[in-house]
């Protein structure tokens, strides 16, 4: 049950809930138009109206945005002048595609070898995920609920049928992110691996491919290829494509088509568009804290994965499961700087050894002039997330080091 | 799907899906109703649940299914969609099919039309014609259909058979827009359904690595037979060391029922060498995987599947969002020619495509196939006609007999009428008498 935790989990009774809301405010719609066609029969010239307007203006809408017109917007103002240069230009209306089938094929072919199924060393645990191999050492990036199924002894099948032995390493829960090391067995063994994107180069519409173990690992086959777009990116956090997945794709990986790295299979939702990827960004930021492991490399819940609802979706996410919080009093008038006005014991800030007079100058590697600047960087952590605090005491800039905390309990306990 | 039946489903669906009950009022199975169709499972239930949400929701832009994106592979299928039929039974779209010769021969997907007395084929220019079915090829699931048409488009096939994994497809319908697109996921397949060895027991790797516990022996099987007990330590079978469980179940289940593995076990610190005959593992016990029921739970999200989705000797697994009634039709490459006939949706992440080079080897040369199944159809004409002509002679036959027997009682009733005017004529004392045989004689 525990692969695929959508079916059990907070973020997806929170899913559920959003379907609910997202059904009555279609029906509430239909509803609506439905009394239109009743009432008397100026109130249709009205509609047409209103209609005509938005439709003139979703036009200028699509001219101010012209990622989807094909060929070079240069080709396209030249057509207008004279017809033939659009001849000449679109000779063969299929290149764009043919130029995309080939990156696609090449893609497969180096990235295959590193994609590899993990299954748990222990017989009571049984659970299939999926994993990608990102460094010659065999660093394995997988999904968060994969490693919390196997347990800390995984067994790795790589492409060529070999099955070796990894180790689990740290995982960032509330993104759903994950490594393991694999262990070499002599010690000049090195893997097949692909190259890791910068935090964040996926861009709306990007062609992407998936690939992971559905249905578990398969001795006859390699990780069957899958293919779509990115539709939604929620902040630098989760990527929604329509690559389709299934259970023991998670911690499978999508490539874009220049072969990149840029999310980790997680999870899906009923519609075959809603796919769900953990974005890179989520593994730069945690990297080194997931890859020392041990206690303090996992942290956090899965509880929520959405910072927005679904592609068709409109309704509001309710947020406020997994916020996270500092516990110090700042002064919001403060320039150069926040000021620290006070840290009350028994909370993050106090614990990470922030003090009362400590004059706030930089946050998670960001400089921060005013409180305006750091509430968005401080609405973006998440309990048990590591930030490191630039502040300025004494007339020393010193680096502080805190745990954020779980707001809900934090508050909670406070009550009591 | 009647609404009664949705009803019964709806608490297993809410507790297996986690469900509200007011959700339920509000999802509507309206869409190709199969009356008389007992076959309905509960697995279409969930399927057609899952379609009916992706109805709802609007399709935003850059979606594979969007219009937008689909107008960008169009172009793909501007010669397929002319040799795509849609094939009915009563009022309903049952498969597609794809025109292989001029003179009216179409292949479809087989065990969608099974039992179908009265097929109807609609053709590209949208006339509805009745169809005949001539032969069907059960290992591929495909079926040769004929209808009375002599000009129709046949389909143009790939030259050679480099279908690299990543190529890009697209499945025609019979409009301009492809139904779907996708790509290759992996090369040609054999999924025939190869039976699976077992052995009979339950085990656990020791903690050291040396090999693997049995835990349980099941009764019935090999592994009982060949005396195994619990707390033997499995180290090798045939002579290949065993450390994990998976590695044990995977040789184990490469093998065939009826196969013969020599384990080498460790009983009471004493290494001995034991025979196991393998079992079946479909006739052994419920040695089931819940891990793996699971994954298939997720495997279905997301619409219906496919009755028949395995068996096949040699497929192309691709990932385009089929539907079931969407399969027979061509699946296309990046020019236009078709590498195959769709033939399943399997699951959310595959469908299955009969490769061309297995349809043409089947279908041989189309020309020639034609002339076989024209021949046939001139011999069934010729003897249709021949029975005809002699029906003819026979109501020919009748035709003079009844017309001589006509012309008898004519005559007959002449002779009679003739009979009564010279009684008429007779002296006035029987007049009366005459009279009241003169309103009888009609009886």
């Amino acid at each position: 049950m525990r692969l695929h935790p959508l079916l059990l989990s907070e973020a997806y009774l929170q899913h559920t809930r959003i379907r609910i809301a997202s059904y009555r405010q279609t029906f509430t719609v239909l509803e609506k138009k439905r009394t239109m066609i009743k009432r008397p029969y100026w109130k249709p010239t009205l509609i047409l109206l209103f209609g005509c307007l938005s439709w003139a203006s979703g036009q200028q809408l699509t001219d101010l945005d012209p990622p989807d017109l094909e060929g070079s917007p240069a080709g396209v103002v030249a057509g207008v002048r004279a017809g033939n240069v659009v001849d000449a230009i679109s000779s063969d209306p299929l290149e764009e595609l043919r130029d995309r089938q080939a990156s696609i094929q090449r893609v497969f072919k180096r990235v295959s070898p590193s994609v590899v199924a993990l299954g748990s060393a222990d017989r009571r645990k049984q659970g299939w995920g999926s994993g990608v191999i990102v460094s010659e050492d065999g660093l394995i990036l997988t999904a968060g609920h994969v490693t919390e199924a196997t347990g800390d002894q995984i067994l790795v099948y790589l492409e060529d049928g070999r099955e070796m032995v990894g180790q689990r390493l740290g995982a960032n829960m509330n993104r759903d992110a994950a490594m393991v090391q694999l262990i070499p067995t002599n010690e000049d063994e090195k893997f097949p691996y692909v190259e890791v994107a910068e935090a964040d180069t996926a861009e709306l519409g990007d062609w992407v491919v998936a690939m992971g173990h559905p249905g578990g690992y398969d001795p006859t086959r390699p990780a069957p290829l899958r293919l779509g777009r990115v539709l939604q990116k929620q902040s630098d956090k989760l990527l929604v494509t329509d690559c389709t997945l299934a259970g023991g794709d998670s911690g499978g990986a999508l490539f874009d088509l220049q072969g990149r790295l840029i999310g980790i299979n997680s999870s899906i939702a009923q519609s075959l568009s809603h796919n769900m990827h953990v974005a890179m960004a989520v593994f730069h930021r945690g990297w080194d804290r997931m890859k020392a492991g041990g206690e303090n490399g996992t942290w956090g819940e899965l509880k929520n994965l959405f910072d927005e609802p679904l592609p068709g979706y409109e309704s509001k996410i309710d947020k406020s499961g997994n916020r996270a919080l500092l516990g110090a009093k700042l002064d919001k008038r403060s320039r150069n700087g926040v000021l620290v006005r006070d840290v009350p014991p028994g909370y993050p800030a106090a614990e990470g050894g922030l003090r009362p007079g400590d004059v706030i100058i930089g946050f998670d590697g960001e400089s921060v002039g005013d409180y305006t600047q750091l509430f968005p960087l401080l609405s973006k952590m998440e309990p048990g997330d590591q930030v490191e605090i630039l502040v300025s005491r004494r007339g020393q800039i010193e680096t502080v080091v805190v745990t954020m905390g779980d707001r809900a309990k934090l508050l909670d306990q406070q009550a009591r | 799907m009647n609404f009664g039946l949705i009803k019964c489903w709806g608490p297993v669906m809410a507790l297996s899906l986690g469900l509200s009950g007011s959700l339920l009022g509000q999802v509507e199975f309206v869409d190709d109703e199969r009356p008389g169709d007992a076959q309905s499972t509960f697995e279409d239930t969930i399927g057609r649940y899952f379609e009916s949400i992706d109805r709802v929701r609007p399709k935003t832009r850059y979606e594979k299914m969007h219009g937008s994106t689909l107008r960008e592979f169009a172009p793909l299928v501007d010669r397929s969609r002319q040799s795509t039929v849609k094939i009915y039974k009563g009022d309903e779209v049952r498969v597609l099919g794809t025109v292989v010769a001029q003179e009216g021969l179409i292949i479809t997907k087989a065990s969608e039309i099974r039992n179908n007395q009265d097929l109807a084929v609609q053709l590209p220019n949208k006339e509805i014609v009745p169809a005949e079915l001539i032969e069907v090829n059960e290992e591929n699931d495909l079926a040769l259909l004929w209808v009375h048409q002599f000009d129709l488009t046949p389909i143009t096939w790939a030259p050679g058979s480099d279908l690299l994994i990543g190529s890009l497809l697209a499945s025609s319908g019979t409009v301009s827009l492809p139904l779907t697109i996708g790509t290759v996921s992996l090369g040609l397949r054999n999924l025939l359904e190869s039976k699976k060895g077992f052995l009979g027991i339950s085990m656990e790797a020791a903690k050291d690595g040396s090999g693997l516990f049995v835990v349980d022996v099941l009764d019935g099987t090999g592994a009982e037979d060949a005396g195994l007990r619990r707390g033997d330590l499995i180290q090798a079978i045939d002579g290949a060391a065993m450390v994990t469980t998976h590695a044990l179940s995977n040789t184990v289940s490469e093998s065939e029922p009826g196969d013969v593995v020599v384990l080498q076990v460790v009983r009471e610190e004493e290494t001995m060498m034991v025979e196991v005959t393998l079992g079946d593992k479909d006739s052994g016990m419920g040695f089931q995987m819940p891990m793996h029921e699971q994954l298939d739970q997720t495997a279905r999200m997301g619409g219906r599947v496919s009755r028949r989705r395995s068996g096949y000797p040699a497929a192309i697994q691709h990932d385009m969002l089929l539907k079931p009634n969407q399969c027979g039709g061509p699946l296309v490459n990046i020019d236009g020619n078709a590498v195959g006939v769709n033939i399943a949706r399997a699951s959310r992440v595959k469908s299955y495509a009969i490769p061309s080079e297995v349809i043409q080897e089947w279908l041989g040369d189309p020309k020639e196939l034609a002339v076989t199944v024209l021949e046939t159809r001139v011999k069934n004409a010729e003897s249709a006609r021949l029975v005809a002509e002699e029906a003819l002679e026979e109501a020919k036959a009748v035709e003079l007999d009844v017309r001589g027997a006509l012309v008898d009682l004519e005559a007959q009733r002449a002779a009679s009428e003739l009979r009564l005017e010279s009684a008429t004529e007779l002296p006035n004392g029987s007049e009366e008498g005459s009279a009241t045989e003169g309103e009888s004689s009609p009886r």
